[in-house]
C-alpha cells in the first residue's frame, strides 16, 4: 500500500470514479427496466429505431458521442440555454453533465441483458398471471423482475464497470476538473502525457484491480447459478 | 346463467375457418368439449377467459356482460375471476407452493377454502416447496388448487390431464371430480378422452372446424359418435 503515497498521489480521481459509477448504475437501472419492458413487449413501429439508438454506444467513438453532448450541453444550444434559463443548471463541464454522459454511453450494457432476459420469460407464465388477476405492473413486480434477477444483477455489475473504465465521453464533457470530472482514466492519461509514470501506474493497477474482482464476481455469481441448476438436473 | 354466442376467424393447418359457437348453460354445468386438434376448442377457453380478443358476439356470465363487440364492451381478464388449468403445468419458478396460490388474492385469500383445497388435492405437504422439486402429477394438482382458491366464476381446464401418467391421471379426475362438485363450480373441460368427458361432464359438445356438430348427453353423444 505504500507505493499509493507516494510521489504526488491523490484519492480525488478515484473517488469521482466510483462515485460516477454508483450514481450511474444505479439511474441506469431506473431508467432501464421500464425501457427494457417497452422493447421486450412492445409491438411499436419505432421500437427497432430505439433499439439502434440505445446500441449506438457499442460501435460509436466515445469522442464522437462526447461531441455531440458538449454540443447539446452547451448553453449556446436550444437544450443548454434552456436548462440554464429556467433551472439554473450547466450541464457542460458539470458532474451532472458527466453522469448523464455516462448513463447514455453505458445504456446498452443496463438494457440489453434485461430486455434479453424478459423476452425469455414464457409467454405462457405472463398470460397466467393475467389470468390470475395481475396487471402490468405487478406482472414485472412478481414475475418478471423475480426471475430475471441473474440478468439484472449482472446489468448492474456491468454497467458500474464499464462507467469506471470510461475516458471519451467524460474528457469531451467534463474536461479534467479536479474533483469534479477529473477521473481515474484521465489521470492516467494527464500522468503519462506529464512522463509522470509512477502515478499513472497507481491509478491503473488499482482500476485493474478492481475490473478483475468485479468481473470475478459476475463470472462466479453466474457459474454459481450454473453449479446450483446443473447439480438439482444430475440428481 | 351464462350465454355465449362469439364468432371468430381463425387459422387452419388446410385453411381458415370460423369459430362459431352460440349456446347457453346453467351455472354448476360441467362442459366437456371434445374434437380434434385445432378444431378452436383452446381458442374458445381463451376467448372465456380474456386472452383472446378481436371477435364478435356477446358472453353474458350470470347478469354481467363481459363481452359485447357491438358496444365495443370486453371486460379486463383480472375483472372475470376466470380459474384456468392448461396441459403444461404453469407455475412461477419464484415462488413457493402457498405463494402460487395466495398470488391471485394475496391476503384476501380465504384461507379455510385454501385449507380445504389443498387438503382435498393431497398437497398440503407441500407449500413450502418450488414448483422444480414437484413431480408432474403435483404440479397439476398446485394449478388446480390455484385455480379454485380464485373462487372462479368459470373453470376452464384445458387438457388438465394429458401429460400425467395413468395412475397420476385417473387419480387426479376423481379429485377434480370431487372438489369441483363440492364448490358447485361452472367448468369447461377440453380433452381428447372420451373417458375423461363421460366421467366428469354433465354435458359434451362436439367441435368440428369451429362448429358445434353434435351436443348432448356425454355417454350418449361420445358412443354414437365413435
Amino acid at each position: 500500500m505504500d507505493i499509493l503515497f507516494q510521489n504526488n498521489f491523490v484519492w480525488a480521481p478515484l473517488l469521482v470514479t466510483f462515485k460516477l459509477a454508483i450514481i450511474t448504475a444505479l439511474l441506469l437501472l431506473l431508467l432501464g427496466v421500464p425501457l427494457a419492458y417497452w422493447l421486450a413487449f412492445s409491438k411499436s413501429k419505432i421500437k427497432i429505431i430505439v433499439e439502434v439508438l440505445i446500441a449506438m454506444p457499442l460501435v460509436l467513438p466515445p469522442t464522437v458521442l462526447g461531441f455531440y453532448l458538449l454540443l447539446v450541453f452547451s448553453p449556446n444550444s436550444i437544450v443548454g440555454a434552456w436548462l440554464n434559463q429556467y433551472f439554473g443548471i450547466q450541464l457542460a463541464f458539470s458532474f451532472t453533465g458527466i453522469v448523464i454522459s455516462s448513463m447514455l454511453y453505458s445504456i446498452p450494457f443496463m438494457v440489453q441483458p434485461i430486455q434479453n432476459a424478459f423476452q425469455a420469460i414464457p409467454k405462457s407464465y405472463l398470460e397466467m398471471a393475467a389470468v390470475l388477476g395481475k396487471n402490468k405492473i405487478q406482472v414485472l413486480k412478481y414475475i418478471l423482475l423475480p426471475n430475471s434477477k441473474r440478468a439484472v444483477i449482472t446489468a448492474l455489475i456491468l454497467t458500474f464497470a464499464h462507467t469506471v473504465g470510461e475516458f471519451g465521453v467524460v474528457l469531451m464533457v467534463g474536461g479534467s476538473i479536479p474533483n469534479k470530472t477529473k477521473v481515474a482514466s484521465i489521470a492516467i492519461y494527464e500522468n503519462v502525457e506529464a512522463l509522470q509514470y509512477n502515478l499513472a501506474h497507481q491509478y491503473a493497477i488499482i482500476l485493474f484491480v478492481i475490473s478483475f474482482f468485479i468481473l470475478l464476481s459476475i463470472y462466479s455469481y453466474n457459474s454459481y447459478k450454473t453449479v446450483l441448476l446443473t447439480s438439482f438436473y444430475n440428481k | 346463467m351464462i350465454s355465449i354466442k362469439i364468432e371468430k376467424e381463425l387459422k387452419g393447418a388446410q385453411q381458415n375457418f370460423k369459430l362459431s359457437i352460440d349456446e347457453t348453460i346453467n351455472e354448476g354445468d360441467f362442459i366437456g368439449v371434445f374434437g380434434k386438434s385445432g378444431s378452436g376448442k383452446t381458442t374458445l377457453l381463451r376467448i372465456l377467459s380474456g386472452l383472446e380478443t378481436n371477435l364478435k358476439g356477446f358472453v353474458k356470465v350470470g347478469k354481467a356482460i363481459w363481452i359485447d363487440s357491438l358496444s365495443k364492451k370486453n371486460v379486463s381478464i383480472k375483472d372475470r375471476q376466470i380459474g384456468f388449468v392448461t396441459q403444461e403445468s404453469i407455475l412461477f419458478p419464484n415462488m413457493n407452493i402457498r405463494e402460487q396460490l395466495t398470488f391471485s388474492k394475496g391476503k384476501n385469500t380465504n384461507k379455510t377454502l385454501l385449507e380445504e383445497v389443498v387438503t382435498a388435492l393431497e398437497i398440503d405437504n407441500l407449500l413450502a416447496v418450488y414448483p422444480e422439486q414437484l413431480s408432474g402429477g403435483q404440479k397439476q394438482r398446485v394449478c388446480l388448487a390455484r385455480a379454485i382458491i380464485q373462487e372462479p366464476k368459470l373453470l376452464l381446464l384445458d387438457e388438465p390431464f394429458s401429460a400425467l401418467d395413468y395412475q397420476i391421471r385417473k387419480q387426479l379426475i376423481q379429485l377434480t371430480k370431487k372438489i369441483t362438485k363440492q364448490y358447485s363450480l361452472t367448468v369447461f373441460l377440453v380433452s381428447h378422452h372420451p373417458s375423461e368427458i363421460i366421467d366428469l361432464t354433465n354435458k359434451v359438445w362436439i367441435i368440428e372446424n369451429g362448429i358445434i356438430i353434435e351436443k348432448g348427453i356425454p355417454k350418449e353423444v361420445l358412443i354414437s359418435h365413435l
